[in-house]
């Protein structure tokens, strides 16, 4: 059964067209990795699912919901099945590191002090952290144990569907390796379907078991993360083996 | 035809500033009356907005006092109107002073943090990052604001009001001489309920502008340190601008 489905999706800024026609659909389980360059639309392209953004065009359904037509009460009600890790944390500066986690359920006084605090420790020890950090403030942490930390407070609602922005981003490459396990580890417990969009291959070959290649507004290839060495496609070739010959053509300058 | 162009663009720039304020905040003023209400963030803001801000309302509003009655005093000795003095203090100060130097203070220190800390959140993603977990933004971050600073601006004025009369009063007692208790009785006795509400509620206005100035800057901060810079600039310029206008005509309004 289908998680998450995307049909003829379009998206432009201005003159800028950033996504014409993209068609995706994730099974429940599926850890789908999105693959394309700097600038092709990957951000967009999650954004639109999650609601971040609002589509031009298209289809977008989570268990054969449609999103795009949502109130603001219904689309409230699907975020609780989402969980999102952005690139950069986006941990809340002036909460603690237990707020953050117990964020969605404290805030709103759904759960006490005391529960808020339990679960932001569990979902802490899922991600390896230790209880101690549970009082700092984000910008005690280093940058791996933000990333940890904003993992914790994505999974705080047990999620059904959990999007990854770029989750190793700006992270050496021993972080990088154990955020990839954490990411495998947590959505497997959860049973969670996942969304990844990267360009680091190493992390796609970890976390992935189907990809698909983001190009020129739309997805041109998808297959399981295995056949991603042999394609056959120039241009997931090409991004592969980090070629700077072949059909991707980067823009130097603007003007 | 370059500058006709140049003008044509800035007006339509314009047009859409205008519009888009006016949707953030209609959706503003609309959410105060929705659930849920975060009171803990009011709670935290009055804190911030009010009493963060009582050292410099303090010190503005007591040297301000002081400066209107050594002015007073310099112009009044020349057809021997000393006597007014009390009374031009008194009134110049719950009326206009105490408001709309307060009201520009608190522009400067907290509608530029506002400005800053939501376009901090904005380039950091940290306002996605609400929307994904089942939280507005708006209700979130910009309530709280609006309440915090339309309770606690009349409460600042308040304070203002009567230091900056206390400023008169020690300056006209102990370096001009004046009687201290001939100087409070026409202080009390020219004062009318009417000189300090009306300042009151123009605080309150005051505050609105301020919070849903810097509010909506800071939301709508471009990405980078230069788009929150630019916002926290634009929001305490646009907010001390709304200041004068406003006193302007609820002046107008209340005396006229």
């Amino acid at each position: 059964m289908k998680a998450i489905e995307v049909k003829n999706l379009y998206k432009s800024f201005g003159s800028k067209k950033v996504l014409q026609g993209v068609d995706l659909s994730v099974n429940k389980g599926e850890a789908l990795v999105i693959l394309g360059g700097s600038g092709s639309g990957k951000s967009v392209l999650i954004k639109l699912i999650i609601g971040l953004m609002a589509a031009d065009k298209g289809e977008i359904k989570y268990n054969d919901r449609d999103l795009l037509g949502l109130s603001s009460g219904g689309r409230d009600e699907v975020m609780k099945k989402f969980g999102f890790l952005f690139q950069g944390g986006a941990l809340f500066d002036s909460l603690k590191i237990w707020e953050n986690i117990s964020f969605a359920l404290y805030s709103k006084n759904l759960i006490s002090k005391k529960q808020a605090y339990e679960l932001a420790i569990k979902k802490l020890s899922q991600v390896g952290l230790d209880e101690n950090v549970a009082d700092l403030y984000p910008a005690e942490l280093s940058g791996g144990m933000q990333k940890r930390a904003a993992l914790a407070r994505a999974i705080s609602l047990d999620p059904e569907v959990i999007f990854f922005d770029e989750p190793t981003t700006g992270l050496d490459p021993i972080m990088a390796s154990i955020i990839n396990d954490l990411i495998v580890k947590t959505s497997r417990e959860l049973g969670a379907t996942t969304v990844t969009i990267t360009h680091d291959m190493q992390s796609a070959r970890a976390i992935a078991d189907n990809v698909a290649m983001l190009y020129e507004g739309k997805i041109i290839w998808t297959d399981k993360v295995k056949s991603l060495e042999k394609s056959g496609n120039l241009v997931v070739d090409q991004f592969f083996h980090g070629r700077s010959d072949g059909p991707i053509k980067i823009k130097l300058q603007d003007h | 035809m370059h500058v006709v162009q140049s003008i044509g663009r800035a007006f339509l720039d314009f047009l859409a500033l205008t519009g888009n304020f006016c949707i953030f905040l209609f959706r503003a003023v609309f959410s105060i009356f929705n659930r849920p209400i975060y009171f803990k963030n009011i709670a935290t803001q009055i804190i911030e907005i009010g009493y963060y801000s009582l050292p410099v309302v303090g010190l503005t509003a007591i040297f301000t006092g002081a400066v209107l009655a050594l002015q007073s005093y310099s112009g009044f000795t020349r057809f021997s109107a000393e006597g007014a003095i009390p009374m031009v203090v008194a009134l110049s100060v719950t009326r206009e002073l105490g408001p709309v130097l307060a009201g520009l203070m608190v522009a400067g220190r907290i509608g530029a943090s506002i400005a800053a800390e939501i376009g901090t959140m904005r380039v950091t993603e940290q306002l996605d990052a609400l929307r994904t977990l089942s939280t507005c933004p708006i209700k979130y971050l910009v309530v709280p604001r609006l309440i915090a600073a339309i309770i606690v601006m009349p409460c600042l004025v308040l304070v203002a009001d009567i230091i900056g009369v206390m400023g008169g009063y020690l300056v006209s007692v102990y370096s001009l001489h004046f009687n201290p208790g001939s100087y409070l009785e026409n202080t009390i006795s020219h004062l009318e309920r009417i000189d300090v509400v009306s300042g009151l509620v123009k605080s309150a206005a005051f505050g609105f502008i301020i919070a849903i100035v810097g509010c909506y800057f800071g939301y709508n901060s471009d990405k980078g340190a230069q788009g929150v810079g630019k916002a926290t600039t634009n929001a305490v310029v646009l907010a001390s601008i709304l200041i004068l206008l406003t006193n302007y005509f609820m002046t107008q309004i209340f005396f006229t």
